[in-house]
Formats: C-alpha cells, structure tokens, sequence
C-alpha cells in the first residue's frame, strides 16, 4: 500500500486511482484559509440600476428554463 | 456587527467544512469551523475580536454573510424590489393575436366556460383597428424605454403567422427608431411549424429568439393530454419535427414538460427520443401543471404539490444531466428574484380584441380586465382599480414573508395564486430543494476549480 501524504490525509482521500482527487490534494492552496467564497455576492446596487438581470426579466414567471437570464425560481402554470 | 438573516449553512460532504449561502446576495462561500460560532451571535464586538478571528469576519463581510449593525436588509431588499418594479424603462407585452386554439389539452388554464366568455364570440384575430392602437401604445412608450419584450401567446399565435410577422417587422421599426433593445419569444404548440422555407426566414425576421414548446411525454401519453381540437388526433410526431426544423435552422427551443401525478415517468421516457432525435442541445424543464383558473379546475386531483414538484425536480435534474442534456447552474441557482410580472409597472397582457389584463391566467376573462389598448389613459374606475391592486401586491405584507429566510429569492412567488387562489402567497419550491441546488452549485464551483488547476499544470 502507497504510503499517504501529509495534504492527502488533509482530504481524507488516497492518492490513487483517481488522477482527479490528486490534483485537488496536491494543489489546493485554500487548505488554510477559514472563507473560500466560490460565488461572489451580487451587487444590489446594479440590480436597482438596471445593470444586472433582474432588470432585464419582467417576466420571472416564463419557468426555470426561460432562457431570458430568469432571476427566480418560477413556474408558470399551463402555459400551451 | 451582526450575521446577515439571509444566511444559510450547510454541511459538506465528506468534508467538515461548512458551505454557507446567502440569499440575499446569492454569495456562496466555503468555510471552516471553528468559528462558526460568530454566525449564531445576534452582535459582537469586532475590535475586540482575534486576528484570526477579524480575518475570518473580513471574508465574510465580504459575501454579506456578516454585516454593520447599520445595515437593515429588509429595508435593502424594499429598495431593490420596488425599484425594479416601477421602472418604467421596460416595457414587456405578452400578445395574443387570437384566442384560437387548434388544441384541446386537458389542463388548459384559458377560460374557456360560457359562464365566462366564449372564445367563438371574439374575433378570430386581432382586427387591423386593434393592431393600429397597439403601434400607436408601444410608439408612445417607447419613447422612454430601454428594453422592449414582446411574447407572443394565444391560443395558438401561429394560427395567424402573417398578423405576427406583420405586427413584428412594425414593432422592430419602433423599437429601432427610438433605440430600444428589442426581444421577443413565442409560446407555440409547435404543430403548424412546417419546413417552410419563407415561413422560417419570417421568423428569423421577426426576430424570434426561442419558442417555447410542450410535450408531455413519449407519443403515448403525450397525444392524450395533448391532442387536437376537433377529432382528438395526436400530434406528437408532428410537434417533434417542429422542434427538429427549428434546431436545424439554429433556432432555440425551450421544451416545457408539464407533469403532474400521471405523467411523472413519461418525462423520462421522452428524453430517450429526444436524444434519438439528436435534441440534447435543448433547454429542457419540468412545468407543474396547477388548477388556477376555472377553465382547468376539473384537474386538481391530479396536480402535484409544489413540495411532491420539487423532489421530482431535483431528479429529474439528475438524469437529465446523466443523459448528457444541456443543463445550467446558474438557471439552477437561486438568486434574487424579480417582482412577479403581473404586479410590476408597465406589464401588459393584450387580448386579440385589444383587451388588457395583467396576469396571463386572466385572458380572455372580461372581469379582470385592467382597460383596453385604445383608452388605457380614459378608463372606468373598476379597471383602475384592478391595475391598483395588482401593482400594490407584495410579499412585504405579509408577516410570514418578511420573516422568512428565503423571501429575496421568492418574493412571493406568483401574484396570481396569492391573491386569487391561496389568499396569501404561495411558498417557491426553494422553500424544499434550497440545499440540493445550493450543494449542486458549491460542487461544480470547486470542480471547475479542480479542472483549472489540472488544466494549468
């Protein structure tokens, strides 16, 4: 049995099979930080200005797929 | 300062780390331990904090995740929810050029009862009189708008393909001459859609982005919710060769499948034809198909809970994406939402006669009509007070609504099941699968990460 690094053990994870999982333990330069924000926060005073898509979306009611950058989660009812 | 009251924390998995959303701001964040405590205290004092401590603070100040003790979000999220609504820089008008339908699905919403009104006493299709005050309504707006939306709706608008062609190349003329962004989508049943080679170029012209279709399932269930009008005849093989000619030609297509409790298996059927069909490239969603009006009133028994509805999602989702179909984070992903359509300023549903309602559940019903497209500025007070109500709708009034964690990403779901059918708002589907599409988004974050790191070495 391979013996396991000290950033492996950090992951819990063996270093093989997966080329994967070895990628994110060798290189995971977050390890020591306590806040990794992965979706920065909208700008709410964008969306007052009309600079981002809730302007742009009248209709947030058209469904989940609307493809005109819907802003909610709404579905509409029978629609055809 | 204090935590945000937006905040969500969910656990990871295997990991011991924390996610945390916030719905307010829609930042996600991975986070450690042990100072998880500071999120669970209503106040502190951050200059008596740590430098570990402060540096933790600091990050999270960042997402909106910890806040001033000045910040009032209730009173942030009024701004940005009003100020949206009474923008009168968007114009958006849903269109029904007739009221005709060559379909006769079993869970049409459209009022249909003589009780109400009789689509057979309206005119077929919008007369030229009609049309020329919807030119002249759109010209005076347009004057200062920004945006324009037009989608086309019925009935079925493609009963009158030349009307709409006509009313778009006039309407991109406006919209042009003023300098407004113009968009317009269709809401088709997709049968008249032929291989023909003028019609498809005038759709092209007239500036269709994306029709949006419905099956319902393979040929089997599909032709018997929705079949034609006078023989009951199927017309799923036909709506597929519609949807295959407007792929070919580069056009979008978003594939609505309306399920409730005896369709919830078909769904996944048709995605082994779609993917025959070489159709994995469209946008696909689930519909829950609901008894809002009178017109659809014999199917309650038969619709699913919006919580039933959103535990079929969250699989549905799942095969959609193991099937190798288009599938979308940030469609998945809740942000904040807009006002419902029908509750915000310049929002119009127009009727082949000219006849404006706010909510599209409300065509063809007379008694919800807010004014006509000729007099909107000479209307009776009844119809003035209808538009009233609508736009004074919101979620702000309701107590459990302005308490509630997941109002920015609601804001009280559809105006019209609020105020007519549930006598107070309906509660989204987040208020069940927040965590799973939270999580699906905090994965893919961290392997997109994953694949960037991998890619640079």
């Amino acid at each position: 049995m391979k013996k396991t690094t000290s950033k492996e053990k950090l992951a819990g994870k063996p270093k093989e099979p997966c080329k994967q999982t070895d990628v994110q333990v060798t290189t995971d330069d977050e390890a020591s930080a306590e806040v990794n924000i992965l979706v920065p926060p909208s700008n709410l005073g964008d969306l007052v200005e009309g600079n981002d898509s809730l302007s742009v979306q009248p209709y947030p009611s058209r469904g989940s797929g609307c493809p005109t950058k819907c802003v909610g989660k709404w579905l509409c009812p029978n629609r055809n | 300062m204090k935590p945000s009251h937006y905040n969500f924390i969910f656990p990871t998995d295997p990991s011991k780390k924390l996610i945390i959303y916030n719905s307010l701001t829609s930042a996600l964040a991975e986070l450690e331990r042990p100072y998880m405590h500071l999120l669970n205290t209503p106040h502190f004092n951050y200059d008596a904090l740590s430098a570990d401590k402060k540096q933790f603070i600091d990050k999270l100040l960042q997402g909106g995740f910890i806040l001033e003790d000045s910040i009032d979000e209730l009173k942030i999220l009024k701004f940005v929810h009003n100020s949206n609504k009474y923008d009168n820089a968007d114009l958006a008008l849903t269109i029904a050029p007739t009221l005709h339908c060559n379909f006769n699905c079993t869970y049409c919403y459209e009022q249909t009862n003589s009780k109400q009104v009789s689509r057979s006493n309206q005119a077929p299709y919008m007369p030229e009189n009609i049309q020329l005050d919807l030119l002249h309504f759109i010209k005076q707006k347009a004057k200062i708008l920004k945006n324009l939306f037009i989608t086309w709706y019925g009935g079925e608008p493609l009963l009158c393909k030349d009307l709409i062609f006509d009313l778009s190349k006039k309407i991109i003329a406006i919209a042009q001459e003023y300098k407004v962004n113009y968009f317009a989508n269709i809401i088709t049943n997709g049968y008249l859609l032929t291989d023909d080679r003028d019609m498809l170029q005038k759709l092209k012209n007239s500036k269709i982005e994306t029709f949006q279709i419905t099956l319902d399932g393979p040929p089997d269930v599909h032709n018997t919710r929705r079949m034609l009008k006078n023989n009951n005849g199927p017309t799923f093989d036909r709506i597929l060769k519609g949807i295959k000619l407007l792929a070919a030609n580069d056009m979008e297509v978003s594939l609505r499948i309306n399920i409730d409790k005896t369709n919830m298996a078909a769904a996944v059927k048709l995605l082994d034809i779609l993917a025959a069909s070489n159709l994995s490239g469209l946008i696909i969603y689930l519909g829950q198909v609901s008894a809002d009006t009178a017109g659809c009133a014999s199917i309650k028994d038969s619709c699913l809970t919006t919580k039933e509805f959103s535990v079929i999602k969250q699989t549905f989702c799942k095969i959609l994406q193991q099937k190798g179909f288009k599938t979308s984070t940030s469609i998945d992903y809740p942000h904040i939402a807009s006002p419902c359509g029908a509750t915000r300023m310049n929002t119009f549903v127009v009727d082949p006669e000219g006849t404006i309602y706010k909510c599209w559940s409300e065509i063809g019903n007379r008694n919800s009509r807010i004014g006509t497209i000729s007099d909107l500025s000479q209307r009776n007070e009844g119809d003035l007070m209808r538009e009233v109500r609508w736009i004074n709708w919101n979620p702000f009034d309701y107590d459990d609504c302005i308490s509630c964690k997941i109002l920015p990403i609601c804001m009280g779901n559809c105006g019209y099941r609020a105020m007519f059918i549930n006598n107070g708002p309906d509660c989204t589907e987040w208020k069940y699968n927040l965590e799973h599409y939270v999580h699906a988004r905090f994965n893919y974050e961290k392997n997109k990460k994953i694949h960037k790191i991998y890619k640079n070495k």
